[in-house]
């Protein structure tokens, strides 16, 4: 598994390839690949989405995307 | 003289009439809707008797009425089991969320699934200590059932599938199935005899097909999964072309992406959009689950790994978040493995063994040696989530003897994840652990050996070290 945090300047809901999976500003475990990553609603983020590939992350060291 | 043409008319009439049952189209595609795991956005009610905190998913593996009985000693232990969680007593049957079947084991999931605690009432009379086996042989044997078995459309398949449904699941559908609420979910896994992948019984494999899982008889499911090669036929399902609201799941999409990245993500992907090739798959032609996966566990390692699984969407609620509710705490996956280590006569023999037994030996050994591996890599994910769990602690611990120390950025919930495998070498009573290795699998069993196989089911969950110890945390008064 590999370890993504998406940081954001609130809480929210991170969604990953249309699931709600955890939210931003913590560590979220996602299976290794190419992921869509973006935000729930409403969306006052840019931008609209992240494509990550994630591979050779670890919990102490993660995949890092950022949203304004 | 007139009795040979009303013979004539009658037996074409019944083999023109004979077909199996085919699985309905879908009039409006919905991905909230039908059979499926309720949404972990969806908060949970407070009277809600199942919590999400505590997860318990069930796999019982093929193995005939074997595999059935073990899988039912299992839920035996279960339901005796009480336990406290969250300020609540109950049982830990009370708290399974999900059983995954196979062959077998899907008669005792099904079975559970629509009955609930019924089942101990009367499941043994109704399956276990029958003779299915035999039924199923002179319904074959029966003249009436000749022209329907002279139908292109009719096979010995069909007629098990009538056979279960009347005498064992009450013609119940898979809507009646989710009308009873969907905890425990049921999976039952059959697999697809053209590409050889699981195929799993639930809406989101049917959204695939443009077909309503609902108006499916269960027992349609159950026969798809327990359709041993050779001695039946298999299930037939219709791919139907898409509903015009239809559009591939992005979780799909974008594994299909991954062929560079992850492949087995890649593969599942690829695997599920086959189904929308319309020209090429008018058909789906479905076998014993165990050909793809004899534990029952592949179903419930995806809903683990995938972003859209659910499992993995409940391991990923914030502990701050206003569903937190539907967050997973202990995440348990018990496995009841009905595997057998029938008597090894080549052996003893100097001559090569002839060709039927070494193609059973082809078939059973490399199904045996995926069972393994199934099981070990589930195993793997369990253990390297713990370790995950405890680098993460152990960093942090350290960095609090930094001068000005800058806490790292917590994990979205932390689980506990505990896997028991229970299987009958593990039975300390060396004369009954050889009796179990070496039954039969079949659909029928002396009642002697279906008690001592519901006896094992039981006996192996008591003595299990992790049970126990999960056993000795719930039976504490828990009060969080």
């Amino acid at each position: 598994m590999e370890y993504l945090v998406v940081k954001f300047r609130e809480d929210r809901q991170v969604v990953v390839d249309d699931h709600f999976l955890g939210s931003t500003n913590q560590v979220l475990e996602i299976e290794e690949g190419k992921h869509s990553i973006s935000l729930a609603a409403p969306y006052d983020f840019m931008p609209h989405e992240w494509q990550v590939v994630l591979v050779n992350s670890t919990v102490v060291h993660p995949f890092e995307v950022d949203f304004k | 003289m007139l009795r040979i043409p009303f013979t004539l008319a009658l037996c074409l009439t019944l083999t023109g009439c004979s077909s199996y049952i085919l699985n309905q189209p879908l009039s409006k595609y919905d991905p909230k809707a039908g059979y499926r795991f309720p949404d972990a956005s969806k908060p949970l009610s407070n009277n809600e008797s199942n919590s999400d905190s505590l997860f318990i998913c069930l796999a019982f593996s093929g193995g005939g009425t074997r595999a059935a009985a073990f899988a039912y000693g299992v839920l035996e232990k279960l339901r005796d089991t009480t336990i406290s969680w969250e300020g609540k007593t109950r049982s830990l049957l009370d708290e399974v969320d999900c059983i995954s079947g196979i062959s077998g084991g899907s008669f005792t999931a099904a079975y559970y699934g629509l009955f609930g605690n019924r089942i101990f009432q009367d499941f043994r009379e109704r399956f276990l200590d029958r003779d299915i086996q035999g039924e199923l042989f002179r319904l074959v044997l029966n003249p009436f059932n000749w022209p329907r078995l002279a139908s292109p459309t009719f096979s010995r398949i069909d007629l098990a599938t009538e056979l279960y449904n009347e005498t064992i699941f009450d013609q119940k559908t898979y809507d009646d199935l989710g009308q009873r609420g969907k905890r425990p979910f049921i999976i039952l896994n059959a697999t697809n005899l053209a590409s050889g992948e699981r195929f799993e019984f639930t809406q989101a494999q049917f959204d695939f097909l443009g077909s309503d899982l609902g108006k499916l008889p269960v027992a349609r499911a159950v026969a798809a999964s327990s359709a041993f090669p050779f001695l039946l036929s298999p299930v037939t399902l219709k791919n139907y072309p898409q509903t015009k609201e239809f559009s591939t799941p992005r979780d799909i999409e974008k594994g299909l992406e991954n062929y560079d990245y992850n492949r087995r993500l890649w593969h599942w992907a690829f695997r599920y959009n086959e189904y929308l090739d319309k020209n090429e798959r008018l058909y789906i032609h479905l076998m014993d689950g165990g050909l793809s996966d004899n534990i029952g566990m592949r179903a419930l390692e995806n809903d683990y790994r995938r972003s859209g699984g659910f499992i993995r969407e409940r391991m990923a609620i914030a502990q701050n978040s206003p569903n937190n509710k539907n967050g997973i705490k202990k995440l348990i996956f018990i496995v009841a493995n009905a595997r057998t280590d029938s008597q090894d006569n080549i052996s003893k023999k100097g001559v090569p063994p002839e060709l039927a037994e070494v193609a059973f030996k082809t078939a059973t050994i490399s199904l045996d040696n995926y069972s393994f591996e199934t099981i070990e890599s589930m195993r793997d994910l369990f253990k390297q989530r713990k370790q995950t769990q405890q680098t993460w602690a152990d960093c942090n611990d350290k960095l609090k003897q930094c001068p000005s120390p800058q806490p790292l950025i917590p994990l979205t919930r932390e689980i506990e994840p505990i896997f028991i495998d229970l299987s009958f070498e593990a039975f300390r009573d060396p004369a009954l652990r050889k009796e179990l290795l070496n039954l039969p699998t079949s659909f029928t069993l002396s009642k002697e050996a279906v008690n001592n196989v519901i006896r094992a089911g039981g006996e192996l969950l008591e003595n299990s070290p992790a049970f126990q110890a999960l056993k000795n945390d719930l039976q504490k008064t828990n009060i969080k």
